[in-house]
């Protein structure tokens, strides 16, 4: 891999460094753990909305009035 | 000394007239003019004609011409050059290897049209005379006895020659000019480029005092081999990309029926723009707008951005979005990476970049 440099006066091209490879390899690594935290995350928050909804019928409520009370 | 003053004497006899006797020496102040010459003292023709052929001088005589020779043809200085040759209707000024130069003083070279339909001109030739180039007089029916001073500053590429300013007004104005850039347009463009795939693209050293305000397109953007597909950026300080975490930012991804938001309101260490199509050449290519204020302002500097790009090539959509970095410093560029500065490639068909005039 290489990075380019647009400057003013024209392009230059420099290969990556072994140390820039491997920084690069590691963003990968970080990111795919953030994007599983934040789909975890997105999971977790809808299985609570189900878990309180199915409480809130328990309670006797029913659908229209659980949409008109939490919007779900 | 006595004097006699007579209209005319004349011989008392014959046609001979004689002043004084032998070892007299009769002075003549002034020349001696003749029927068909002119004589010196000793004797010899200034000038003497016979019919209609005029000698200076006679057999001996050295002529000496302090001024220049005036002939049919042509005047000639003393070194025999021409100053003024005539061939027909064409007078040539000088010789080959002259310099030709008014006087001091002569603030004006006037070239004179013919007097009915064809105006003034001048027309500067290449070494070998075959071709000229040829300044010309606008047409007497528009009237223009303007002043066009040539530019008060030193030549620069890429730009052209404007009017600052000018005394009097209409067709007889002054106009004082210089090279500068042209008119008509708020955007300057300072970079076009078409670079190759790389895994950056560090775009630095634009921001200048002459704007406050830059927009950078990256068009037809794809991309090879990324392991993330969207595209990040971070801006450079003094050339190099900021790694700290330091990008505050919100990017809302509307695409096909997801609406989004892409953020870190803690601070990242990139932002994201959108998607590109991890294909390289892909028909379902990315475009890229974004937007810097004062980027050398010494404060925290706002970028806007907007892209249309396809997620995965399949689903086309918009992504819009605004990033600060979070330290105040004068930025000197941005750099653009696959998503979060991961590896593989992106590629791009142009990279422009221009300056916003303030005024």
């Amino acid at each position: 891999m290489k990075k380019i440099i647009i400057k003013p006066d024209g392009i230059e091209e420099i290969e990556l460094t072994a140390e820039e490879v491997s920084q690069a390899e590691t963003n990968d690594a970080e990111f795919q753990l953030k994007l599983q935290q934040e789909e975890q995350e997105k999971q977790d928050a809808t299985t609570k909305k189900a878990s309180g909804k199915q409480k809130l019928k328990d309670l006797g409520l029913n659908d229209e009035e659980i949409q008109a009370l939490m919007g779900v | 000394m006595s004097k006699i003053e007579v209209d005319q004497v004349d011989p008392q006899s014959g046609t001979t007239l004689t002043l004084g006797t032998s070892g007299d020496t009769v002075t003549v102040t002034g020349n001696v003019v003749k029927s068909n010459a002119i004589q010196a003292s000793d004797g010899g023709n200034l000038i003497s004609q016979s019919g209609t052929t005029n000698t200076i001088g006679a057999a001996g005589d050295t002529v000496t011409v302090t001024g220049n020779v005036v002939k049919s043809n042509a005047i000639q200085a003393s070194d025999g050059g021409n100053i003024i040759s005539q061939s027909g209707t064409t007078n040539t000024i000088g010789a080959t290897g002259d310099v030709i130069k008014t006087a001091a003083g002569s603030t004006k070279l006037e070239v004179q049209g013919d007097g009915s339909s064809v105006e003034g001109k001048i027309q500067l030739n290449c070494h070998a005379n075959s071709h000229g180039v040829i300044l010309q007089s606008p047409p007497h029916s528009s009237g223009q006895s303007w002043t066009l001073k040539l530019p008060e500053n030193s030549p620069t590429a890429d730009k052209f020659i404007k009017v600052t300013s000018i005394s009097g007004s209409g067709s007889t104005a002054v106009a004082t000019t210089q090279f500068a850039e042209a008119g008509g347009g708020d955007m300057v463009l300072l970079s076009s480029t078409t670079p190759s795939a790389a895994n950056t693209f560090s775009i630095d050293g634009h921001f200048t005092s002459d704007y406050d305000i830059y927009k950078i397109y990256a068009i037809g953007m794809s991309g090879s081999g990324m392991s993330n597909t969207r595209l990040s950026f971070r801006v450079n300080v003094g050339g190099t990309a900021q790694t700290g975490g330091s990008y505050y930012f919100q990017t809302v991804n509307s695409s096909k029926t997801t609406l989004a938001v892409w953020a870190d309101n803690t601070g990242g260490t990139s932002a994201d723009l959108g998607y590109v199509h991890s294909s390289s050449g892909s028909t379902k290519q990315g475009n890229l707008e974004m937007t810097i204020f004062r980027p050398l302002g010494t404060d925290v500097t706002g970028m806007l951005h907007e892209m249309l790009a396809w997620d995965n090539g399949t689903d086309g959509g918009k992504y819009m979005g605004s990033t600060f970095y979070n330290v105040a410093t004068a930025i000197s560029g941005i750099t653009l990476g696959v998503g979060a500065f991961g590896s593989g490639n992106i590629e791009a068909d142009r990279i422009l970049v221009y300056g916003m005039k303030n005024s």
